[in-house]
């Protein structure tokens, strides 16, 4: 009773389902290449007369673009090896050290999980300010340096580890850090790398925070930047796509890279979360 | 020496949690009280903050403007939820067979998740455009439309569902993907031995197992729709006539462009109260009827 | 119940992989065979092709005297046990039993009624509420093996259901699977890599090597006139000592097989072809002494009696009975019948 068709029914669907996904995107590259006047006509003109790559030296030049990615680079990596080290010591310190008041210091960090960002914002804005970070690269950083995630994540992992490896270790003379850096680490590329990934997918796209605490254009991250942007050139939508084309241009190209690596990290962390 | 070497312990474990401890606590425990006793001030986080006590909240039960926004919200993830969540799953199910041209289906469904909310914002917002978007277009070709979309108080939400469903589809796929690989073969082999075709082997042996990955994605999702902010920032500012305005929009308004952080504060707890118990139901209703495999 | 004919039976996977060659091999109704032979024989490949989970290449299977090419696992009136069980986790062990029975839209009230008999014939009825997380190897062996029994079917399928357990569960499980096929009567076809399991359980035994059988025939035929070198080597533990021909006053051409168990101390008897092995290791296991030693260049295990005496370094004179002597051709490596 199988459909006798040459392929399989299922393409009926996902052709369709992948256009849509696709459809926003290439319509995004396809605007950014149009004219001003070509992007506001309808019906919309499908096929552009040329490849103008001048909305995007345009766009570059209406604003900082540059400095936007700089900002984030910045943050982003600090905020993933704030994590990563952090992070680490203390999953390892919850996984295997016996310290006085150790079960309740991590039921609490775990409770704040439970606490959504937005309760947290308009006094973790103040904190912010009274230690002189408002508007500041450092205001964006320093709250997000350790993450409870990051550190149940990390307890979790290394839970899973044969303790006897490190004890072997100690036994060889090594120090409780070292042990960490040299043993746990090494072997715990996977979960670090899972951790790296999300955290940098996250403080990358986080876009409330950075605009409570960010106030002025040449401190803005990335996603900060596009917003004004769009705020600045609304309706000049082939200048404002090919803005967006670049702002999206280092995850998409990181994601088609690196898609196994990326698709893996976010399923393990979706298993763990 | 046994003495000695816990307390170096305790030391070190100290000393091991200290940085993350510190960061957390100052940024993530002292602010949970802090914003619980800001509830209960009229704060304009210039001025010195003035004691309330729960007048915050009789006005927030009494403003019209906040329960509408709860009441948004609660209709954008009564939305948003079962279409990404069950949407994923008949998607991952697709694509799980051994089919052509899979990497081209699996990198268009995941592709989207690596747009950040402002881009997909911006996105949606050249798709929706009422007169000239190709949106419109392509509906008017088949005969429908045009429609108003983020312009339409009517419509404004439920293109903000489509818009978001369009941005997180993919992670749910993942998620599902992973789950549906960890199902053991020699399962789905005893299954057709004994006599189960494929809805039935779906039903009685692969939705089951599944079971832990849905209750994470409904939590999460549920989680994720209560707080949704970024993608409505970017297209409708909270329009057209707060047709989209939902609760944390309302208390970013308040707190961040009114100067009512007292007031936002309260508001925030009531998001707190409403996460919770989702969660809490859900998890207590998973717990009942969802199998964790060992 | 039925039989189950192999007829020409060829898989190949991909280009290259022939994962069973030409297979002709007859099981009786109500037998039970024993697919037996080292990793990647085929003796798996073989038992999913009667489940219906692969399809055959070329060739055909038949179960009685039914065509099943292309028939569905669930019509062919086979049951199977896996060798992970695959017990469906998040069912009890009464659903497992139930659930084939279930699928055949079976009445409720006959469904419970087959569940309780299946249980009390294995053994399980305090165990129908467990989830099978809950229960041990043994255990869920057992419901296995019920969830096959319960659909009463024409054939049964065991593919190493025993290689997940320890060896004293493994002897016990064994004894019962042996009880339940001359209870129930039903054909049954066994796949194991372990030859102890495959004489001690099979009416007969085939014997499989990359693909190919070997020899198909009762246990007592197989160990005692094997029909080539490798089923001479793979049969019986330890492994039948090899030993070019002329050492034993036979031709170049020829390979002489002798059984550690049919060394002997010499005695002055006729027909008796003497054997001298120097002993190297010496094991003692009480019941028997296994002499590991040599004769001239050619290494050798000897089984004598548990109180025979010798020491390392020790000259035996051994002898074999020449009926005890296996006779391959050096070349072909099979069975030259010389008696």
């Amino acid at each position: 009773m199988r459909p006798r068709l040459p392929f399989s029914p299922r393409h009926l669907v996902l052709i369709p389902l992948s256009a849509v996904m696709l459809l926003p995107l290439i319509w995004m590259l396809i605007t950014s290449f149009q004219t001003l006047d070509e992007s506001r006509h309808f019906p919309p003109v499908l096929l552009p007369t040329g490849i103008h790559w001048s909305n995007y030296s345009d766009a570059w030049n209406a604003a900082p673009f540059g400095r936007f990615f700089i900002n984030s680079a910045v943050v982003t990596l600090a905020s993933v090896a704030g994590n990563l080290v952090f992070c680490s010591l203390a999953g390892y310190a919850f996984a295997r050290l016996h310290f006085f008041g150790r079960d309740v210091l991590f039921v609490a960090l775990l409770a704040t999980l439970m606490v959504p960002f937005q309760v947290i914002m308009i006094p973790t804005f103040i904190i912010v300010k009274d230690l002189g970070l408002v508007n500041s690269l450092g205001g964006l950083i320093v709250p997000n340096l350790a993450t409870p995630f990051g550190v149940f994540m990390l307890r979790q992992f290394f839970r899973t580890l044969p303790i006897e490896l490190e004890e072997a270790a100690r036994i060889d003379g090594c120090s409780r850090l070292g042990v960490l850096f040299r043993i746990v680490m090494p072997l715990s590329m996977p979960a670090l790398a899972t951790l790296g990934i999300v955290i940098f997918l996250w403080t990358w796209n986080d876009f409330l925070w950075p605009l409570i605490v960010i106030t002025s254009t040449d401190q803005n991250t990335v996603q900060l930047g596009l917003a004004s942007f769009q705020g600045a050139h609304q309706t000049n939508w082939s200048l404002l796509m090919a803005g967006n084309v670049m702002a999206l241009a280092p995850m998409l190209l990181v994601f088609i890279f690196a898609q196994r690596w990326f698709v893996r990290s976010l399923a393990g962390a979706g298993v763990k979360g | 020496m046994i003495a000695r070497a816990a307390r170096s312990e305790h030391v070190s474990g100290w000393l091991f949690v200290l940085p993350a401890a510190v960061l957390i606590t100052v940024f993530g425990i002292i602010p949970i009280f802090w914003a619980l006793l800001l509830s209960f001030q009229q704060n304009d986080l210039l001025t010195a903050p003035t004691w309330v006590g729960t007048e915050n909240y009789r006005t927030l039960y009494h403003d019209p403007v906040f329960r509408d926004s709860v009441r948004r919200t609660l209709v954008y993830t009564i939305l948003f939820v079962p279409i990404s969540v069950g949407g994923a799953l008949a998607i991952a199910l697709l694509l799980d067979a051994r089919v052509r041209l899979s990497w081209f289906y699996r990198t268009a469904v995941f592709v989207p998740v690596a747009t950040s909310t402002v881009a997909t914002g911006i996105i949606f917002n050249l798709l929706l455009e009422p007169t000239y978007g190709i949106a419109n277009y392509l509906l008017g070709e088949v005969g429908l439309g045009p429609y108003g979309f983020f312009q339409d108080p009517d419509q404004a939400l439920y293109s903000v569902v489509a818009m978001t469903v369009w941005g997180w589809l993919g992670f749910d796929v993942i998620i599902y993907m992973a789950a549906l690989q960890g199902v053991p073969q020699d399962l789905l082999e005893a299954a057709r031995l004994d006599g189960a075709g494929r809805w039935a082997t779906f039903r009685h042996v692969v939705w089951p197992l599944l079971g832990p990955a849905t209750l994470f994605l409904i939590v999460w999702s549920t989680i994720n729709a209560l707080q949704v902010f970024d993608e409505i920032y970017v297209t409708t500012r909270g329009g057209p006539l707060h047709a989209t305005t939902v609760l944390v929009y309302y208390m970013f308004n308040q707190a961040f462009e009114l100067f009512h952080a007292g007031y936002a504060a309260a508001a925030a707890y009531v998001l707190f109260v409403i996460t919770l118990a989702f969660s809490l139901l859900q998890l207590w209703l998973g717990n009942r009827r969802v199998h964790y495999t060992s | 119940m039925a039989g189950v004919t192999f007829d020409g039976v060829t898989k190949r996977f991909g280009d290259d992989v022939v994962a069973v060659d030409a297979l002709d091999l007859e099981v009786v109704d109500g037998e039970l065979v024993v697919l037996v032979g080292p990793s990647g024989c085929g003796k798996s490949t073989a038992l999913r092709m009667v489940a219906g989970l692969d399809e055959p290449s070329e060739g055909t299977i038949r179960i009685g005297e039914r065509d099943v090419g292309g028939v569905s696992p669930a019509a062919r009136d086979v049951a199977m046990v896996f060798q992970s069980y695959a017990l469906y986790p998040h069912m009890t062990v009464a659903k497992n039993l139930a659930f084939p029975l279930e699928r055949r839209h079976m009445k409720k009230d006959d469904v419970r009624r087959r569940v309780a008999e299946v249980s009390a014939m294995l053994g399980l009825d305090e165990l129908l509420r467990r989830k099978p997380a809950q229960l041990s190897g043994g255990q869920r062996q057992r419901v296995a093996m019920g969830r096959a029994l319960s659909r009463d079917p024409a054939v049964f399928l065991l593919d190493e259901p025993l290689s997940n357990l320890d060896a004293a569960l493994r002897n016990e499980l064994r004894a019962e699977l042996k009880r339940l096929h001359a209870q129930v009567g039903t054909t049954m076809i066994f796949v194991t890599h372990d030859q102890v399991e495959a004489m001690t359980l099979g009416d007969r035994i085939a014997v499989l090597d990359r693909g190919r059988l070997q020899q198909f025939s009762t246990p007592d035929e197989v160990y005692r006139r094997p029909c080539n070198l490798f089923v001479a080597r793979f049969v019986g533990s330890p492994s039948m000592n090899l030993l070019p021909g002329p050492v034993l006053g036979l031709g170049s051409d020829v390979l002489a097989g002798v059984r550690p168990e049919a060394l002997h101390p010499a005695v002055e008897a006729d027909g008796d072809l003497p054997l001298e092995v120097t002993a190297e290791v010496v094991e003692p296991l009480g019941s028997d002494v296994f002499v590991h030693g040599r004769h001239g260049e050619h290494a050798m295990v000897a089984r004598l009696a548990g109180n025979a005496q010798v020491a390392p370094g020790e000259v035996l004179s051994l002898a074999v009975r020449r009926g005890d002597v296996h006779v391959f051709d050096a070349a072909t490596e099979q069975r030259r019948d010389s008696d």
